[in-house]
């Protein structure tokens, strides 16, 4: 069963939250979307999925910098990371200094330990502008 | 499954409709190397994404990858701010379909630096190896110190 396309350039609702109807641009969705994601498999050896992804290189013990395909339009974006893991010592972190169009990275460490450390399923996303 | 003319598509757009109509292609490939610029460090591993791999072999859907070199001359400029020449991304006519091996030579070229690809083989060993995940140490234990042997034998 095909439902067809459904265009529009503004989206409108009954507006619960403040009673009266708003009104939504199409465009406002896309710019609020996530424009790369990964979760990280096998202490980041592998990528179990993605989106917007090119690869992830392995720079060491829990280093890791995620290439995406479309570039983002400037180095300014947003970049979220955490871990499957429900370790207590567990610290994820990402670099803003390394980051660019192209790349951001992905720190793990284990804080009582004080040192680096491969965190199971790592994953990351990024929201900003797409180039 | 044939891929729509994607040339003046957004590549955003055509990675949804990658998402939506590929399986995703595991690769056992990875490229180890060593940035000349950042010897202290242990060596990397480069990873292929599976979505990304589909695309490749997929055709028709990448840009070329001196799309990508043309956006990183942009980046290094002084005073950088943002993209002015995003459409190359979704204006060059796409890439065709790859083999695996040929999608890795891409993904060299697009996510190692040029410093380490261009003059991989010079020097007094290699500083960049394709290998599969099963010439990789088992375990990583001793991970940051990884390195490209002095004594590695190329295949012909």
């Amino acid at each position: 069963m095909a439902f067809g396309n459904l265009k529009f350039d503004t989206l409108t609702t009954s507006g619960q939250i403040h009673g009266s109807e708003v009104s939504i641009d199409a465009d406002y969705i896309n710019h609020g979307s996530t424009k790369h994601w990964v979760l990280l498999g096998s202490s980041g050896t592998s990528v179990t999925d993605s989106f917007n992804n090119t690869s992830v290189a392995d720079n060491g013990t829990g280093d890791y910098t995620l290439t995406r395909t479309n570039n983002m339009a400037n180095a300014t974006f947003c970049v979220n990371v955490t871990s499957g893991s429900h370790g207590t010592s567990y610290n994820v972190a990402t670099d803003t200094a390394t980051q660019t169009t192209a790349v951001f990275d992905i720190r793990g460490a284990n804080a009582t330990e004080g040192a680096t450390a491969d965190i199971p399923n790592t994953n990351g996303l990024v929201l900003g502008d797409l180039a | 499954m044939k891929t729509p003319e994607f040339q003046g598509t957004h590549l955003w757009e055509r990675l949804h409709w990658a998402k939506d109509n590929l399986e995703k292609v595991q690769s056992d490939i990875r490229v180890v190397y060593e940035d000349p610029e950042d010897m202290d460090n242990p060596a990397k591993v480069l990873v292929p994404d599976p979505n990304w791999m589909a695309c490749a072999l997929q055709g028709g859907i990448l840009p070329p990858v001196e799309v990508y070199w043309e956006l990183a001359k942009d980046e290094a400029q002084p005073g950088f701010e943002k993209h002015t020449r995003g459409y190359l991304l979704h204006n060059t006519k796409p890439v065709e379909a790859m083999t695996e091996e040929q999608a890795i030579e891409y993904l060299i070229m697009k996510d190692i630096p040029q410093r380490v690809w261009r003059t991989w083989d010079e020097g007094n060993k290699p500083k960049m190896i394709i290998c599969r995940t099963h010439q990789l140490p088992e375990h990583r234990q001793w991970r940051n110190a990884w390195q490209i042997t002095d004594d590695i034998e190329l295949a012909a």
